[in-house]
């Protein structure tokens, strides 16, 4: 993105961010009358007094948002590349159909869940859907156990030693 | 291999869901050594909330505790 670009069109979006009072608001439970103020744009091509107009208006938000996301983006991948974080484009199922499985808890237990379920459930699903996830939906989990027990498939095979804990939290 | 059973959880998590994937270890708040401990986890989580759709592990983090 283009530095200078982006600092003229934000002086424009500054300068050009104009007030209308609507004079004859009247309220009919006090009888009094108020002015009422409207925020917004209108483009410098048309007369200097035409006052906020909505078609400049909507385009000025619309700018204003994509900047938003252009920004977001960017800081993102900024904070990424500072930490040392990996690029993940697009879903790849593999990794996770190779990870084996463990239940979580007792395995005697008749309600006895398994790791990949429990993450299915709280977080894939919740998270793969459009909008914010709803009740239930998972934004962290502690993984735990002591030293040793974690070892990268074990349970499936045979019954561990100690359990691996997996703890939802919502937040 | 605590390290690794982790570490594959949360990257295969990452990859089923499209997400991008981070580890913060106690290094990374270690990397302006002890006495600031405290800035630097400040700065760190202050970095990490511009993240969106990205799956997090802090790893080893109970040392802190």
């Amino acid at each position: 993105m283009n530095p200078d670009a982006m600092d003229r069109t934000l002086s424009w979006i500054e300068s050009q961010l104009s007030l209308d009072i609507i004079p004859n608001y009247c309220d009919p439970e006090s009888m009094q009358c108020y002015g009422k103020s409207l925020r917004g744009w209108s483009s410098p091509h048309l007369t200097p007094d035409i006052g906020v107009q909505g078609w400049s208006t909507a385009q000025t938000i619309t700018c204003v948002s994509n900047m938003r996301r252009v920004l977001t983006e960017l800081m993102h991948d900024d904070v990424l590349e500072e930490f040392g974080g990996k690029k993940n484009a697009g879903t790849k199922t593999s990794s996770w159909e190779r990870l084996l499985n463990s239940d979580i808890g007792s395995s005697s237990s008749p309600d006895v869940r398994t790791l990949k379920d429990v993450i299915e459930d709280r977080i894939i699903v919740p998270f793969s859907q459009t909008g914010d996830p709803s009740i239930g939906a998972s934004y962290s989990a502690i993984l735990f156990g002591p030293p040793g027990t974690a070892k990268v498939c074990i349970p499936i095979l045979y019954t561990p030693l100690v359990s691996i804990f997996l703890l939802l939290t919502s937040s | 291999m605590k390290y690794f059973f982790q570490t594959t959880i949360c990257e295969a998590l990452s990859e089923r869901m499209g997400w991008d994937f981070l580890v913060i270890d106690t290094a990374t708040f270690l990397a302006d050594g002890l006495t600031n401990v405290a800035a630097r986890i400040r700065y760190v989580f202050d970095r990490l909330l511009f993240l969106r759709k990205c799956v997090i592990l802090f790893d080893e983090i109970e040392e802190f505790w």
